[in-house]
């Protein structure tokens, strides 16, 4: 009947979403009491095939929605993007995370998480031979058409970033802020150039993390570490302390069945021994820096 | 399961200038428009939709094919054919030997039963809006451009224009004005393979 269709306008179109209203209804469960990486993720997998929006109210969604719309827009981000699990262009290579993230939001090219991306990852205190390392293996590897990945801290993420702009090719910056938010405060710019010509990636829930003090907002970055190894197909790891961040990332690849690289000069220190403890857990240990493209380009 | 097909919000209708708030444009996928880069897979099914029709019987015409039947399959999967489905019309009269009916190609091959019509035509050839590069005509100047092909009869009260590829939403627009003098009871709603996207306030 003609008026059943009127009124049920997208009968004929199936399920519909909205990712505006999904990343509102995402935020809506992570601004929740207790609400941790664990409990979000155990919400879904209880639901399995549920869309954000299934498990809140509508007028929670949208309000938290428009929300997080004016918290960017106070701080100076115009427009974002929206990636929602299972509603298109989410990369299905995210679910090997142990705590999946449903929701993401993104600047720049979303088609570089199309390409074959690699973890540069280590300390935020580097030595200045782990900034050479660290520019060397980026080199390396983005001039062999690998989208350099790192998450725009400071020492090596960022030297990692740069590596890769000063040869002319993609990077991708998977930070533990929100997208108009940066960590640390002098990166901004980079970050900006990266939103322009490159992509940030974000899972930060916008609305929890301008509630929070910056005690609690330290939590973003281990957790975005996991989600930069799914997105990933290897993550190395240049430079890193016993109690480094890299080594969430770390545990995270080997989770997931990606490959993890480590530097040899890791294993020279006196001072660390995680290295050691890694490789007995099948990280590869790299003498030569050019062996990383090889193991690679193992079929 | 299949992907649902996404609508234009608050967070993606500033990419679309043409767009208002209560208009319903939906979308199967998106793609990046931006400088130098022309990567990815979405990216590659549009140009190849898009294959001009001067490559016809040229090594890559194949790829055209495929990408019809691709699209079509996505379509099908995602919506029912309970509605009216025209095709926003191609830029080159019937006559114009780059006349490109690939819209209606996906249309019929997604929905065989279905009621797809080309109830919009396009009688006079213009520069199609990807190769000109001269102003863009606006809304009522497309729709000025349009005919309806009466002879269709009128169509169900729901209608859906189906158009490759979201830029502008200009044509969406003209369809929508054309649509609503012609049959001013009937729903119009946008459906495209693709929303293009601006990585920045460009």
């Amino acid at each position: 009947m003609p008026q059943e269709i009127l009124s049920l306008p997208n009968a004929f179109l199936g399920r519909t979403v909205s990712p505006f209203l999904e990343m509102g209804a995402y935020e809506a469960l992570w601004a929740e009491d207790g609400a941790t990486q664990k409990r979000v993720a155990d919400r879904f997998r209880t639901s399995p095939g549920a869309l954000p929006s299934e498990l809140v109210p509508t007028e929670d969604a949208t309000r938290y929605a428009k929300n997080v719309a004016k918290l960017h827009s106070d701080n100076g981000l115009a427009r974002f993007g929206v990636r929602v699990h299972q509603a298109g262009d989410y990369p299905a290579k995210l679910r090997d995370a142990r705590h999946p993230v449903e929701v993401l939001q993104y600047s720049g090219i979303w088609e570089l998480t199309e390409t074959r991306c690699v973890s540069v990852v280590g300390a935020r205190k580097v030595s200045a031979e782990g900034v050479r390392r660290t520019r060397k293996l980026a080199h390396l590897l983005a001039n062999n058409g690998f989208t350099v990945t790192s998450g725009l801290a400071a020492g090596v993420d960022t030297a990692a970033h740069q590596a890769a702009l000063e040869v002319g090719k993609p990077t991708i910056a998977v930070i533990g802020t929100p997208l108009s938010a940066s960590y640390p405060p002098e990166n901004a710019e980079l970050q900006q150039q990266l939103a322009l010509d490159h992509l940030v990636i974000s899972e930060v829930p916008v609305f929890r993390y301008f509630q929070q003090d910056w005690r609690a907002n330290r939590g973003w970055f281990p957790q975005r570490n996991a989600t930069m190894s799914a997105l990933t197909e290897a993550t190395i790891i240049v430079e890193a302390s016993d109690t480094s961040g890299s080594l969430i990332q770390a545990r995270a690849a080997l989770h997931q069945g990606r490959k993890l690289f480590i530097l040899n000069s890791c294993f020279e220190r006196a001072d660390i021994t995680w290295p050691e403890r890694f490789e007995k857990k099948g990280a590869i240990r790299v003498r030569r820096i050019e062996d990383v493209l090889d193991i690679l380009n193992e079929p | 399961m299949s992907i649902p097909l996404r609508q234009v919000d608050d967070a993606s209708r500033d990419d679309h200038y043409y767009l208002e708030e209560d208009d319903p444009v939906y979308y199967l996928r998106e793609y990046t428009s931006h400088k130098g880069w022309s990567y990815g897979e979405t990216n590659q099914l549009i140009s190849n939709l898009k294959k001009s029709m001067d490559r016809a019987g040229s090594s890559d015409w194949v790829y055209k094919a495929r990408a019809i039947l691709r699209c079509a399959k996505e379509l099908s999967a995602v919506a029912q054919a309970d509605a009216t489905w025209v095709p926003i019309p191609p830029s080159k009269a019937p006559s114009d030997p780059l006349y490109d009916d690939r819209l209606s190609q996906v249309l019929r091959k997604a929905f065989p039963q279905g009621d797809v019509r080309e109830l919009v035509i396009q009688p006079v050839s213009i520069d199609a809006s990807h190769t000109t590069g001269q102003s863009k005509p606006i809304p009522s100047q497309l729709a000025a451009g349009y005919s309806i092909d009466a002879s269709l009869g009128p169509p169900k009260p729901a209608v859906v224009v189906f158009d490759d590829i979201l830029t502008t939403g200009s044509h969406f627009k003209a369809m929508q004005l054309k649509l609503a003098q012609a049959f001013p009871s009937v729903e119009v709603y946008g459906l495209v393979i693709a929303r293009r996207v601006f990585p920045d306030d460009e």
